[in-house]
């Protein structure tokens, strides 16, 4: 390859572009048109050009909404518009609420199901039944995680440990 | 308008020249970090974090390079902040292959109606990654060789030689899988 190619070489960017001007162009396709190098090289820029990938469609728009919500003060927020804050909140509520329901769920069942019988008598289903027994009365208690303090619901979290709490998800 | 004008309006917070500066650059702002990240998801938080953290940040642009260059340096950043926080999470793809396809600008095949953009896209994930990125500026994003370099923060003689080795190795691979 010589020095012309590799200025040649070199505009081939500009000229998938259109952005040389006429004299430029016509020279660097009339050079291409007789050298085989260039040609090759020619369709890869042209073929690397088509194949652009371009923004999706919305994207503008999400982007733009984005800048101006910021603009205002507002939190960064994903794809969906969802703020990371409402993701921890929202996760949050599912995490302790599930563990309540689990927690509940098991307290009826050992309340409410028939002991097993089996043939060495009655005395273990007995047994079984007072030993379920308290559980009626017992009261649920949260376990315990640093982000989340001494709360046991999501409204009764402060900001800072929701934020605390993202942290801890992005970690 | 000229981008220095845009500018100084989106400066003073006027909403017409932000929305003019994401509408010209978000292909390319988009094109990087999807570039970086493999992904279409993760590449839209990244490109519009960009577009946020640069246009509430135009008074730390100085002019000293173009508006486009400092934008795709500060695409990178995002990009790779993302990338660093979602590897800890394990979710990025290990091919892009894995996620949903690509939009391309023009036909789907190219290179002489023998090379699909896909196929393109298999190709150019062969590449090193600096080498990817100077194609994809130079071929796709039209910056000149100092741009790259401030982009990627190499020289511009580094970024003119892995602009070409990029292409050379893309005309290697390529004619060995169509016989070109």
């Amino acid at each position: 390859m010589n020095m012309t190619c590799d200025r040649i070489t070199d505009l081939l960017p500009a000229l998938a572009a259109r952005s040389l001007d006429e004299a430029t162009a016509t020279a660097v396709r009339a050079h291409v048109a007789g050298c085989a190098e260039c040609a090759d090289e020619w369709l890869l820029v042209q073929a690397l050009r088509d194949s652009a990938v371009v923004a999706p469609d919305g994207f503008v728009d999400r982007a733009a909404a984005a800048v101006a919500f910021r603009s205002h003060g507002g939190r960064s927020r994903n794809r969906w518009g969802v703020s990371h804050l409402t993701i921890a909140a929202t996760l949050a509520v599912a995490m302790i609420g599930g563990a309540i329901a689990v927690d509940q769920f098991q307290r009826d069942t050992a309340r409410t199901a028939p002991p097993i019988v089996t043939d060495s008598g009655a005395a273990e289903a007995a047994a079984a039944t007072a030993a379920a027994a308290p559980s009626a009365t017992a009261v649920y208690t949260p376990v315990g995680d640093p982000a989340l303090g001494s709360a046991s619901v999501v409204s009764e979290l402060t900001a800072a440990q929701l934020e605390a709490l993202l942290e801890e998800m992005d970690s | 308008m000229d981008d220095a004008a845009l500018i100084a309006l989106a400066r003073e917070g006027d909403r017409h020249a932000q929305d003019a500066l994401i509408r010209r650059y978000a292909d390319d702002v988009y094109r990087v970090t999807f570039r970086v990240l493999e992904d279409r998801d993760l590449a839209q938080d990244a490109a519009q974090d960009a577009f946020v953290n640069a246009l509430h940040g135009l008074h730390g642009f100085r002019g000293d390079a173009s508006f486009k260059t400092w934008l795709l340096r500060i695409a990178l950043n995002s990009a790779r902040t993302l990338g660093r926080r979602q590897t800890r999470r394990r979710e990025i793809p290990l091919l892009a292959a894995e996620s949903e396809p690509v939009k391309a600008r023009g036909a789907a095949e190219v290179v002489a109606g023998k090379m699909e953009g896909a196929r393109m896209e298999y190709l150019l994930q062969q590449l090193p990654p600096k080498q990817r990125m100077a194609v994809i500026l130079r071929a796709q994003s039209e910056l000149s060789y100092a741009e790259i370099g401030e982009a990627i923060e190499c020289s511009e003689g580094s970024a003119r030689v892995n602009y070409h080795m990029g292409i050379k190795r893309l005309r290697e691979l390529a004619a060995h899988e169509y016989d070109m």
